[in-house]
Order: structure tokens, then sequence, then C-alpha cells
């Protein structure tokens, strides 16, 4: 019994260093609870966390509504600090998609999008999308995350880093 | 008549052995298209065992080293080529050497709260008698707090790796290696895996040789020598 809970004990001085972490909904705090009940109340499969963002301490929540997947972040305190949902490409409105397409068309070549994403920092709507692409004279063939602002200013391009695929033996 | 004895005595024998099988997963980044890899892993049966009457004191059975080059088509589709080197005695009194070259593909999707990988493997041994195996892996892996593994955390792993001989030689299913596991990550070496590893190799005209392992595997990448 002794060496089980020195295991244990050894075992939690391991994990201070963890970023990330499931919590039960009763630890969250109240206002993020009333804020999820009068904006989201038909959602479903809702998953807390508590996060580590640079010096800051976060709460996630992920869910699913109406088929798109939404991450909100909150303050420690429960103030709205971020919204993030998975929306299709066809959903943003028309002239801001014809904008976001040209802008593409001008810097990439063979454009296909794989995912596309609406965030907004409260107040500030951004686009993001993920697109592949052909090689270039500006950029190599392969991943890149595209960020646009809300009337579809180009904001930043970033190459996306491949992993490999762990697999042993 | 010895010889129809022991033909005798071996059928339908089964063969189990238990020892400890450290491991080391080392992945190395060329662009971020290409990486290389290099698996090793050394068996160990620490005591006494007896195979085919023979009785062998506690030994180093098996010595694996795997380097290969992947190719990352994207973040769920990679190809990779390879080289596999295994000298070993698990089962047989000569120690003997393998020679393979293969090619694979994995594919991984998230699955529940985790994530899944599909390979397939295609292994042709550098023998006279080329005999081509292909090998199905299927592996999950899960963080066990949060969405995704942060340094500091432990996760759950699994594999099970199914080998289909199609030379017609041997059995056509002739083995299945399953593994089970906790992981923990770590803050800037790697991970570290540990559990049980269970080999399966179905003779024929023999019922099995079980080897009943403990892995402790060691995954790390070339980041462990960035400095801060």
């Amino acid at each position: 019994m002794k060496n089980v809970l020195t295991l244990f004990f050894l075992l939690s001085l391991l994990n201070v260093f963890s970023q990330e972490k499931r919590i039960d909904k009763k630890l969250i705090p109240e206002p993020i609870k009333t804020y999820l009940q009068l904006n989201y109340p038909s959602a479903r499969g809702v998953e807390y966390f508590k996060t580590k963002d640079k010096d800051s301490s976060l709460y996630e929540v992920e869910f699913k509504l109406n088929k798109q997947e939404y991450n909100l972040r909150f303050s420690l305190e429960g103030n709205l600090v971020e919204v993030e949902r998975e929306i299709e490409f066809d959903e943003i409105q028309p002239s801001l998609q014809q904008i976001i397409k040209s802008t593409l068309s001008e810097n990439f070549r063979k454009v296909k999008i794989k995912k596309t994403q609406e965030v907004d920092p409260v107040g500030t709507k951004r686009i993001e999308i993920h697109i592949k692409v052909e090689k270039t004279d500006k950029f190599k063939a392969g991943f890149y995350t595209v960020m646009f602002d809300g009337s579809g200013k180009l904001l930043s391009i970033e190459e996306e880093k491949l992993y490999s695929i762990e697999s042993v033996f | 008549m010895t010889m129809t004895c022991k033909s005798l005595i071996l059928i339908g024998q089964s063969n189990n052995l238990g020892g400890i099988i450290p491991s080391l997963f080392y992945k190395g980044s060329i662009s971020n298209r290409f990486d290389y890899n290099i698996f090793a892993s050394a068996t160990f049966i620490p005591g006494k065992s007896t195979v085919q009457g023979h009785t062998y004191p506690g030994r180093n059975s098996e010595m694996y080293v795997q380097p290969s080059f992947i190719y990352k088509y994207s973040d769920a589709l990679n190809f990779a080529v390879g080289y596999t080197y295994v000298n070993g005695n698990n089962f047989t009194e000569v120690r003997e050497t393998e020679q393979q070259v293969w090619q694979q593909v994995i594919l991984e999707h998230k699955a529940g709260r985790g994530l899944m990988s599909h390979r397939i493997r295609l292994v042709e041994n550098l023998k006279n008698d080329i005999s081509p195996v292909l090998n199905y892996q299927i592996a999950f892996e899960k963080p066990l707090e949060g969405r995704v593994l942060d340094a500091g955390e432990f996760y759950f792993s699994a594999f099970n790796e199914s080998f289909l001989n199609l030379s017609g030689m041997s059995e056509f299913y002739s083995a299945n290696w399953t593994f089970v596991g906790l992981g923990y990550k770590t803050l800037k070496f790697g991970k570290i895996e540990v559990g049980p590893l269970i080999q399966t190799t179905f003779v024929p005209q023999q019922s099995n040789n079980t080897l009943f392992l403990l892995q402790v595997l060691w995954l790390t990448d070339s980041r462990m020598f960035e400095r801060k």
C-alpha cells in the first residue's frame, strides 16, 4: 500500500508541466455556465478544459451544434475571450468569398480548401483558411494557414509544419 | 525412429517465454516533407528457458534494428521505405539473421477522443527464397488528460499487428503482435511507454511460439538536441 501511494505521489509530481486538463462541469465558474445556457442551449457533447496559454490560464469549452464544432475560450473570471467555429467555406457571405478566393489565387496555384474556421476574439472576426497548394515561385507545395479579417484583408500566411505519424516496429 | 519421436513431440507443442524488450524510436526531420526514423530493440530472456528440449541460460535472444525514410504526404497520410535487420534465437538453437526491405503506407484519423492509425507494410526477406509478407498494424493512442498530449501528461497506447505470409511456404497467418501500454510525455526528452507486448508466431505442425514481453519504449526525436 505504501508503495502504491509513493507511486501516485511520484506520478503527480510528473504532472506539473501539464498544459491542459479535462475538468468536470462542476468546476466551471457560474458566468460560463450561464453564458452557455443563454447562447447555446442546444449544444450537445459539451467538454470542459482548463488550459494554459503563454502565462495565463483559461477555460475552454468544446461542443457540437448543428454539425459544427465550437471552441469557446473564457478567462478565469468567466469572461468570453474567443469563439472559434468550424464552418463550410460556402457559409461565408458571397462577396467575402470572392475576395478571399481572388487573394488565394493571387498568391498560390491550384488551391484546395481543406478547412475553414471563423475565429472571433470578441468583436474582431477573423477567417482562418487551411489550404493545400502546388509549388509557385513564392511558395513551396504544401499546406498553409491563411488568415483574413472580417473584410477579407489578408492578415497572415503560415506554412503548416508536417509531423510524421509515429509507428513502432 | 528418434527423428519421428521428436517430430511427434513437436506436433501440437507450444513454446512460451517471458522477457523484457527495451526499445528506442528516434525520429529526425530532413525537411517539411521528409523525415527519417531509427527503431531498435533488444529482447532479453532473463531466466533459464527450455526450447525444444534444450535449456538456455538467461540471454539476449534478439536484436532488431530498423532505419526508415518517411514521406509526409499530409499529417494524416505518410509513406515510408525501410530496412530491417533481425538477429536472434528466440525459439531456435542456432542464432539466425533476417534482413528485410519494406514499403508502407500509414493513415491516421481521429477515433473517439484519441488517434487511430492503420499501417499496411509489404516486407520482402533478402534471402534466396524471397518470401513477401504483408503486415497490417492498427494502433490507438489517447491522451488521458485533455484533447492533445502535452508535456507532463500520461496517455494510453495500444497496437495489434497481423503478419500475412504471401509465399505459401508457411502459414498464411504467420504471426500476431499485441501491445497495450501506458505512456508519459516528458518536457524535452520525448515519450516513454511501458506495457506488455505479446509476440506470437504460428508455426506449421506446431501450435505456436509466444513471447510475453515487458516493453519499455523510449520515443524521441531530433528536437531533444535543440537549444532553447
